[in-house]
């Protein structure tokens, strides 16, 4: 019997490690949103600013990821025209990467690394209508973690995490993924609860409010 | 017999001037005799006359009575103190004095007031040297105090609310000195454990801390007798096993560490809101479990004193100070039922009101009433205080 995506994945890489990926995103979400509306005072700039201030954070998290998840292996890699630098995380047989994208169902933009690492070894996957032998899949699983930002409370959360599967040509996912905020719930309380647990305690700015230029 | 005020009490002199931590010359200068003289009246050899003891009662800022009174014969039990290698001696003594104290006023107090029954565990091993104590042994010990507790594995809400409903007496005390943290005693024959936090340090995640590391003493070094803390090299074993302690008391292991998603600040920072406990000390308790190595800890500590966090970590001025209620709610409570001035309670005890009244300062909290105190019939103090 062919194994699911969700499955292989879960097989994989486990709870403790999906659940910590679900923290990672929330956290550097509010930290994004806090460090850049409390910094800039115009809010379009702060809006424009979050969005690679939170992909830092992210890029930043994977490594201190490994050193508490020894399973977890972390490679920085460079872009092929050496314009920047991003993490492949492979757990078990997959492979990560991760992308923001306003949708769920909207593909990470095109890029020579996904495009790679879609087609070249990447394992039948199960949208495939030939059976494949499990014991002959010898090669990795190609996983995105995409996730969107809510526009309201200054960007400070996502409105969708979710571990996507893309086909070979990367035109495409094969299913509907995994939804990591629907499947860890309690991990989601931790950061959008208004009272008792960490919401109650918010840290107040440590500049002055800015005049708006 | 002497000539000079009869019945002046020289360990009365001696115990007021370590309180306000003065040294015996200081204290001659500003009564105008030798020091010779000062020592002389502390050990009984000599008496000083109606002109020096009324200035002995205006420096010392202490009524009459007090030096005509004994000092109450208490059993030699070790202080444990949470402080920085800059603590003086004299700091130290200062701090020691004032816990006598805040003791006597308790006592005191007691003789009214039904004071919460002391329920602290009392591990087996605590009758050990405390060299032959592991720090794994010290871990379960947290542990087993939580459970023994009824504290459950999560973030603790309020560790000050904890341990006085567990018969401790807590203070929040200026112990004029900043390299204090903190100063406890088991009360003997009381039965009591006694803690005073120093006020001075205003940030409520390192007094929880601080807190925590006291109750390590009262819980793993109760039975330690005063004469082992001269041993350096245990004096340093008991305070690294008290860190331990406060540290899986306030961040048990797995719960910690399944809420943990990175080793980095800014995870550890994330966490600080809801365990109540410092990002330093976090990064220590990684340590000590050792899911960090050595470089790691050193990387960490770069980047937190780049943040300057060592001056004010996130949330140092959000957190709430944990403030004690026990002590100060029995005054209050004697005062208001029992119709008892301060005035009355200073001169029953001897013990100067401006003392009693810092004890007051503690901001009343007219919510908590998690720690039940009544009024008892009894002249005599209770069970719990002697």
């Amino acid at each position: 019997m062919k194994v699911t995506n969700e499955a292989f994945f879960n097989d994989h890489v486990p709870e403790k490690i999906q659940r910590a990926i679900l923290s990672m995103i929330y956290d550097a979400c509010r930290n994004a949103s806090e460090h850049c509306y409390g910094r800039f005072s115009s809010k379009g700039v702060a809006k424009d600013v979050s969005g690679h201030y939170r992909r830092g954070l992210i890029e930043d998290q994977w490594i201190g990821m490994k050193g508490l998840f020894p399973e977890l292996a972390i490679a920085p890699v460079s872009y092929k025209r050496n314009t920047g630098t991003y993490h492949e995380i492979t757990s078990g047989l997959v492979k990560i990467t991760e992308s923001c994208t306003y949708h769920p169902d909207e593909l990470p933009r095109e890029a020579e690394f996904r495009m790679t690492l879609a087609t070249s070894g990447q394992r039948a996957l199960a949208f495939d209508d030939e059976p494949e032998d499990e014991s002959a899949q010898p090669r990795f699983m190609y996983a995105v973690l995409t996730y969107g930002i809510a526009s309201s409370d200054k960007r400070s959360r996502p409105w969708f995490v979710r571990v996507q599967f893309l086909n070979d040509f990367c035109t495409e996912y094969v299913d509907r993924g995994i939804d990591l905020i629907s499947k860890f719930p309690d991990v989601v309380s931790i950061y959008t609860q208004s009272a008792d647990v960490s919401g109650d305690v918010k840290e107040r700015p440590r500049w002055g409010k800015r005049k708006s230029a | 017999m002497k000539s000079g005020v009869q019945g002046f009490h020289g360990e009365r002199l001696r115990q007021a001037r370590e309180a306000l931590g003065l040294r015996v010359a200081s204290l001659a200068d500003m009564l105008g005799v030798s020091r010779q003289s000062v020592s002389q009246y502390e050990t009984g050899e000599s008496l000083p006359g109606p002109e020096v003891f009324d200035r002995l009662v205006t420096h010392l800022r202490q009524e009459p009575q007090f030096f005509l009174r004994p000092t109450v014969e208490f059993e030699l039990t070790p202080h444990f103190f949470r402080s920085m290698a800059s603590a003086t001696k004299s700091a130290r003594r200062r701090a020691e004095a004032r816990l006598t104290w805040f003791r006597e006023i308790g006592l005191r107090v007691s003789e009214d007031i039904e004071f919460p029954r002391v329920d602290f565990p009392d591990f087996a091993a605590s009758n050990k040297n405390p060299r032959l104590v592991p720090l794994a042994e010290v871990e379960a010990f947290a542990v087993e105090t939580r459970r023994y507790w009824k504290l459950g594995e999560g973030p603790i809400a309020n560790l000050v609310d904890v341990a006085e409903s567990r018969g401790a007496v807590i203070l929040r005390h200026d112990l004029d000195s900043a390299a204090l943290d903190g100063v406890s005693q088991w009360a003997k024959p009381e039965g009591i454990p006694l803690i005073v936090l120093n006020s001075q340090k205003r940030v409520s995640a390192r007094s929880r801390l601080d807190l925590a590391h006291e109750l390590g003493h009262m819980i793993l070094h109760r039975h330690v007798a005063h004469s082992e803390l001269e041993d350096d090299e245990v004096f340093e074993q008991i305070e690294t096993q008290a860190f331990r302690f406060a540290a899986a008391l306030l961040l048990p292991e797995r719960p910690f560490l399944e809420d943990l998603y990175s080793i980095s600040l800014d995870a550890l920072r994330s966490l600080k809101a809801k365990w109540k406990v410092s990002i330093a000390m976090m990064i220590e308790r990684l340590k000590g479990l050792e899911i960090i190595n050595a470089d790691e800890h050193r990387k960490l500590r770069i980047n937190y004193n780049a943040r300057k966090w060592t001056r004010v970590e996130p949330f140092d001025n959000e957190l709430p100070i944990e403030e004690p209620q026990l002590i100060s709610r029995a005054i209050r409570l004697l005062v208001r039922n029992n119709g008892r001035s301060l005035d009355q309670i200073a001169s029953d005890t001897g013990i100067a009101r401006h003392w009693i009244e810092q004890i007051l300062d503690t901001p009343a909290d007219p919510t908590d009433d998690k720690v039940r105190l009544r009024l008892v019939e009894s002249k005599k103090p209770n069970a719990v205080f002697g």
